[in-house]
């Protein structure tokens, strides 16, 4: 009985090469490939894919390391090379709007995009039940004096009753080394919103940008040295008219 | 020099070549490499010696490369242009890709997901449990990633030795 003609799939290809079988299938699937032309031809290709790996980036192992990397263990460097990296990758990047949203404040740490950060914190806390905030809207006068404590700024909740949100609360957040406030609304029907509050990298001010990050929609801006994003599971349209009705509401 | 430093300077050429391949420009490989090992030195805690110094090295930098993915696409999400994720690594910047062979271009023109994949299993010769536990995916994803980017490149392989075989026809 020839067990070399039972079918060989690609998948079984793939893991012949990289030596992923068992010993008595390899030497079934070897006599398979020695069988079939059309099947050595693919192997074929496939180790002269590997083979030319070796060949473009084995080379690179004789050269001197540069100081920086022994810089980089010594562990001094740290936040530095993060902050040149982080700048060089940027600058790399390309299509760099909204640069100023995430460039980095005076210290060291890497602030990530708002939108990312805003959706995250979003991610997070709305799907909460028993502790979506850390202090509910029946204490609102607090909870707007203590994050304008900790943000040092003054920071109030605005009022989304006109688009059909109600405050639940808000919540303290750390953002990059620095304290970032949340705010998180509710429709009747159930759907949450939350309005995310950090201190802006300059005093620009922005127009409204909106972005997309893992099925949250988010609508961001800076304003008078705060950057404030809006992040909802909902499209650009209801949430430009909900961050309007922040702005105007922050701006009275 | 302590033990934690030189197991380090020991996997360097591996991280650079790991990063070289995964980034393309030179410069920005050794950005990566930088940043790899100094996070690896404010985490010394958390690494466990029986594990490998390797597999927890190239574990951070696929960390910070992914994440810097991301930001590259959220980015470009804010332009509010069409986004073709497959397209990502290939158009960032044409000159360098033009000094190129075929075959770098046609391998920087992959999905990095699959890029990736390709390297630690095809150059760094990880099985692909390995390569599974180390970017965070099962097994069958490791596969399938794999397999699409050879076949590509097979496919490019394949054009390039296509005028030899019309002649071995005749």
């Amino acid at each position: 009985m020839n067990k070399s003609n039972q079918q060989v799939t690609d998948g079984d290809l793939h893991r012949f090469i990289d030596g992923e079988l068992s010993e008595s299938r390899s030497r079934r699937v070897a006599s398979a490939i020695a069988a079939d032309a059309a099947l050595g031809e693919k192997v074929e290709r496939y180790r002269e894919i590997d083979r030319r790996l070796g060949e473009i980036y084995r080379d690179s192992e004789a050269e001197a390391l540069p100081s920086r990397f022994l810089i980089a263990l010594s562990g001094r460097g740290y936040f530095t090379s993060w902050r040149v990296a982080a700048a060089i990758l940027w600058t790399i990047v390309g299509g760099l709007i909204g640069y100023s949203l995430q460039a980095p404040v005076e210290i060291g740490a890497v602030i990530r995009p708002l939108p990312v950060e805003a959706a995250s914190a979003h991610a997070v806390y709305v799907p909460e039940v028993r502790h979506p905030v850390e202090v509910g809207a029946a204490e609102q006068e607090h909870l707007n004096a203590w994050l304008s404590k900790r943000l040092e700024r003054p920071i109030a909740a605005p009022d989304l009753r006109a688009a059909g949100y109600a405050l639940i609360g808000g919540r303290l957040l750390a953002d990059a080394y620095r304290p970032a406030a949340q705010f998180m609304f509710e429709s009747k029907s159930g759907d949450r919103i939350t309005l995310y509050i950090r201190h802006a990298a300059d005093d620009r001010e922005t127009s409204f940008a909106f972005t997309e990050n893992d099925g949250f929609g988010v609508v961001y801006w800076i304003d008078d040295g705060l950057a404030y994003a809006l992040t909802a599971a909902a499209d650009r349209a209801t949430l430009t008219t909900a961050a309007e009705l922040v702005y105007r509401e922050l701006n009275p | 020099m302590r033990r934690f430093e030189s197991l380090l300077i020991d996997e360097i050429p591996a991280l650079r070549r790991y990063a070289r391949a995964l980034c393309r420009d030179p410069g920005q490989a050794d950005d990566l490499v930088q940043e790899s090992l100094a996070r690896a030195v404010s985490r010394r805690r958390l690494w466990i010696g029986q594990r490998g110094m390797r597999p927890w090295l190239f574990a951070i930098m696929h960390n910070i490369f992914v994440d810097e993915l991301r930001r590259q696409r959220a980015s470009r999400y804010d332009t509010g242009a069409v986004v073709d994720p497959q397209s990502l690594a290939s158009d960032q910047d044409a000159e360098l890709l033009c000094t190129l062979s075929d075959f770098e271009q046609a391998l920087y023109r992959l999905a990095a997901e699959q890029r990736e994949v390709l390297l630690l299993v095809g150059l760094e010769q990880m099985s692909y449990r390995q390569v599974a536990k180390l970017i965070g995916v099962p097994v069958g994803t490791v596969m399938s990633r794999l397999a699409r980017a050879r076949e590509r490149l097979a496919d490019h392989l394949e054009g390039e030795t296509k005028p030899a075989k019309i002649k071995r026809i005749k």
